[in-house]
């Protein structure tokens, strides 16, 4: 219902793990909402429309929390993407002093700020995964040093869909007394994430994933045990509140929260959690993984078609990235595109040392990333499409 | 609504948050505890860090900072308007 009225033509839309798409009616509709109904500045002022906006950021925080239980709202901080999250984690947290530990399977969001804390003296490490793509938990306490501050992983990998043994990492952390950052971008909606049980100390989220919203949006989960007095802003300025000091607040989340929030970015988010939540977490990845299932099932048997990534379903979101014998991921992605209006993802999808794990670098592969809104029907076609595509390459 | 006091007479508290976030936060939990209050402008004679304050009778004082204090909600004062 909703994604017919949204789909123009007849395209196939697996392209989520980039943006998710279409988008639950009730999104654009908060959205447009917010937009022509409370549009005021929250938290600056005290007037009705100002408070509305500044529930609306609240009840996120609130919605978020509960879907990633978290137990305190004003630890959820807004960014306006992952990628924002992850610096202010990385920079606000790691000094020239420091050790971190990492995996291979990185995306740039976070290798780029590691190796820019490098170049001014911290140290970093990389944590080995298997060829299909799985981070050896096993391995970890050999890399852990003195000044080792911090593990930073993947949850769910962009490239291979293998997702990182979250608990048994956590585990290991918390018992060398370390802190834990997990990048949730591409698991936030589509897999259970339970900020306490998995033993998370600060996560990042992004929002036109699979939680439904638009772009621009996303954010910081900063848990008890990380001290924020040692957590430095990105940025500072105005939050709204202790207006008459010239220093940043130093309390949650408004010490990290500095100039006009994406308010309406946030609206949208809200929506995107409350679709989630009603479907249920749960029914959405059985969904997903159904779909998954097909394409891999379907590319395994189509000759001269390479399938990266786990084998089992369980290790796994929904994603499946393949590569055609003798045809670089750019031309299928564009034959798919061009011939059968199938949107896809060639190339590296900013994870170049993820790729050398598997195989596939510097060509990349081409990823299909199905969502909520995509049908058995549409992974016929899309495996039918690969077949031709292959058979002539 | 602001002006409500006023017009019964009755007397009413204000607690003061550090900020607006804090002070959405205070809103949905003493909801969630069925205690009458209102969120509202702070009264312009008062200063205070944040724009907003919730407003309530004094009778559910106690009340009130039992459920902040749980919440680990930190508030400035309680004072009458
Ligand atoms: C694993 C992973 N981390 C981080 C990001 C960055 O997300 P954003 O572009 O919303 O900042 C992405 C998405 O591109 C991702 O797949």
């Amino acid at each position: 219902m909703e994604r017919d009225e949204l789909y123009s033509g007849k395209l196939i839309y697996v392209d989520n793990a980039a943006s998710s798409w279409p988008k639950p009616r009730s999104v654009i509709k908060a959205m447009c909402d917010f937009m022509e109904k409370a549009c005021a500045n929250p938290g600056r002022s005290g007037h009705r429309m100002s408070i509305e906006a500044s529930r609306i950021l609240y009840n996120t925080r609130n919605e978020l929390s509960d879907l990633l239980n978290v137990r305190d709202p004003l630890r959820v901080v807004f960014c306006s993407n992952a990628t924002e999250a992850l610096n202010l984690a990385l920079k606000g947290l790691i000094t020239e002093k420091d050790h971190v530990i990492t995996t291979a399977l990185e995306h740039n969001s976070v290798m780029r700020p590691l190796r820019e804390l490098e170049n001014s003296g911290a140290q970093i490490s990389i944590l080995k995964c298997s060829q299909d793509g799985i981070p050896q938990a096993q391995d970890l306490e050999n890399l852990i040093r003195k000044n080792t501050k911090l593990v930073v992983i993947n949850h769910g990998s962009n490239v291979t869909g293998a997702i990182a043994p979250l608990s048994e990492i956590g585990k290991i952390t918390r018992d060398a007394g370390l802190l834990l950052l997990v990048d949730a971008a591409q698991t936030a909606g589509c897999f259970p994430i339970d900020f306490e049980r998995d033993q998370i100390d600060l996560l990042a989220f992004t929002g036109h994933k699979s939680l439904l919203g638009p772009q621009g949006i996303g954010g910081l989960v900063i848990g008890e045990r990380v001290d924020i007095e040692r957590l430095k802003p990105l940025k500072t300025g105005g939050t709204g509140s202790r207006s008459e000091y010239e220093h940043q607040p130093d309390f949650l989340p408004d010490k990290y929260e500095s100039g006009t929030p994406n308010t309406v970015g946030v609206a949208g988010i809200l929506a995107g959690v409350q679709f989630v939540k009603k479907r249920s977490v749960e029914s959405i990845r059985e969904h997903e993984m159904k779909l998954t299932g097909v394409l891999i099932e379907g590319f395994e048997k189509t000759g001269g078609v390479r399938v990266y990534g786990p084998k089992s379903l369980e290790k796994r979101i929904g994603i499946v990235s393949i590569n055609i014998d003798g045809m670089p991921p750019s031309e299928v992605s564009f034959c798919l595109d061009r011939e059968f209006g199938i949107l896809t993802r060639p190339g590296l999808h900013c994870a170049p040392l993820a790729h050398k794990t598997i195989g596939a670098f510097p060509q990349g592969t081409v990823r299909f990333s199905p969502g909520v809104f995509n049908t058995e029907e549409e992974m016929t076609t899309i495996i039918e499409a690969v077949c031709q595509i292959a058979r002539r390459g | 609504m602001p002006g409500e006091a006023d017009r019964t007479g009755e007397e009413k508290l204000i607690a003061l948050f550090r900020s607006t976030n804090e002070a959405m936060k205070a809103e949905s939990v003493l909801k969630e505890a069925h205690l009458p209050i209102t969120l509202r402008p702070v009264p312009k004679h008062i200063s205070s860090d944040c724009g907003v304050c919730v407003e309530f009778p004094p009778d559910v004082r106690e009340n009130v900072v039992l459920v902040l204090k749980e919440n680990k909600i930190q508030f400035f004062e309680i004072t009458p308007i």
